[in-house]
């Protein structure tokens, strides 16, 4: 196999490759000879993939990923941190016909990566924190549905192939464009599967309220991508109470642990996010709550006792509103400090569980729209 | 002039090469620093005030980009 792979980093010199005309603002060239195993051993070798195989990127699959979008190739985005690669629309496409995308998805990875660039979202400190934070993509619109952007059935599961490649196509860009690359820039202690890919949609037809895209603001044709850096995901079931309300004790009860490290980093004003089980919001409802009074009931009751959580977890170096350090120890502490920072969303299948994403927390959610 | 952990040294120095900043002035303290109290910060912060005003001399003078 000969195929004529376009690069996303400046290639470094290797047996199989020789370096070919570029022209100006657009992606390197690359030629690879060898086999599909070849070149993904190549590419492995360079650092360009995280580990699994990859679709080499050769010039017509990149074209066609960028034909997609109305916007140019040679198009800059934005300097993507900690390493400040230069993001232009066709190296986002190199890295979106690596992660396997069709070329129908490549308007929402674009919309991720402009998001990723805003510079509330901190994508310098998401790499090198050892908080273990990864970016959430969340897509609300009608595009999720045409997509086939999986929110029903094990959602944050395997098996489908706009999740798993659009928000893989997001962390690849990240890492080629961006230097997330372990042991150098990328220093979580864990980490976890959403440095692979985390891309889901809110399932609509079983959502007992608005969209969300609707919610946050936005017309009901639109379709947005909305992204957060959270540390993992805490499952949580409530089989045994029969009403919504019980759901929601429940979801309280799990977000008032001990090391939450939102509870000690409020100043920048991050997202948690709950995913509530399409029986769960079912059952919330019917229960007479809107999505805006879970937000309000969660952002009154997901609190600690300042002297439960004093000298314990980040407290050494916590940055929440000044009054916190004069008030008593009885004093409630919120997990965020605008209700407005807590998003819910409906998701998954059957069966009566819900999750949340505990935020990362020196960063705050962004929201692009996607354009097609 | 810039204080890290040695937890970050390469991390820091990636990140100087990407801003230009190949001189760059780093000291490099005991890592972590998170679970430490006030006074063992102040007693690394008095450990390494040196060289902290060597590295802010130095880029004054001219032989640092920063």
């Amino acid at each position: 196999m000969d195929n004529r792979a376009t690069s996303a980093p400046s290639p470094r010199r290797g047996p199989a490759t020789t370096p070919a005309p570029v022209p100006p603002r657009r992606a390197s060239r690359l030629s690879v000879s060898g086999s599909v195993r070849d070149i993904n051993d190549y590419y492995y070798q360079q650092g360009w993939t995280d580990g699994l195989p990859i679709i080499p990127p050769t010039e017509d699959l990149v074209l066609e990923m960028l034909e997609s979008s109305p916007m140019k190739a040679e198009q800059v985005l934005g300097r993507l941190p900690p390493l400040n690669g230069t993001v232009t629309v066709e190296k986002v496409a190199v890295n979106s016909v690596m992660a396997g995308c069709q070329p129908g998805y490549f308007p929402v990875v674009l919309a991720a990566v402009k998001a990723v660039l805003q510079p509330q979202f901190n994508a310098g400190g998401i790499t090198t924190t050892t908080g273990g934070a990864a970016p959430v993509l969340m897509v609300s619109g009608p595009i999720a549905q045409r997509l086939g952007i999986n929110s029903g059935t094990a959602v944050f599961g395997s098996g489908h192939q706009a999740n798993a490649t659009i928000g893989r196509a997001l962390r690849l860009t990240m890492r080629n464009l961006g230097g997330a690359v372990a042991e150098t820039m990328e220093k979580s202690t864990h980490g976890w599967p959403g440095k692979y890919t985390m891309c889901f949609a809110e399932n609509q037809p079983r959502c007992p309220w608005e969209p969300l895209h609707v919610a946050l603001g936005y017309p009901a044709e639109a379709s947005i991508v909305i992204v957060v850096a959270a540390r993992g995901i805490h499952t949580l079931v409530e089989s045994s109470q029969e009403t919504g309300q019980g759901a929601l004790e429940t979801l309280v009860a799990s977000m008032t642990a001990g090391g939450i490290s939102g509870y000690y980093f409020q100043a920048r004003g991050a997202s948690p996010v709950v995913v509530l089980g399409p029986e769960h919001a079912a059952e919330i409802a019917a229960s007479g709550y809107s999505r805006q009074d879970v937000v309000q009931y969660l952002f009154e009751r997901v609190r600690l006792p300042k002297g439960v959580i004093k000298e314990r977890g980040h407290y050494g170096a916590r940055s929440w509103p000044a009054e916190y350090e004069t008030a008593p120890d009885d004093f409630m502490v919120p997990l965020v400090v605008d209700p407005g920072k807590f998003l819910v969303v409906v998701a998954g299948g059957d069966g009566r569980h819900s999750s949340w994403f505990p935020a990362w927390s020196a960063t705050q959610r962004a929201v692009e729209v996607v354009e097609e | 002039m810039t204080v890290i952990t040695h937890a970050f040294i390469r991390a820091a120095q990636n990140r100087a090469r990407a801003l230009g900043l190949t001189e760059h002035p780093v000291v490099v303290i005991e890592h972590p620093i998170a679970s430490k109290n006030r006074e063992q910060i102040i007693q690394l912060a008095r450990g390494s005030v040196d060289q902290v005003a060597q590295g802010l001399l130095a880029a004054a003078g001219g032989t640092g980009n920063g």
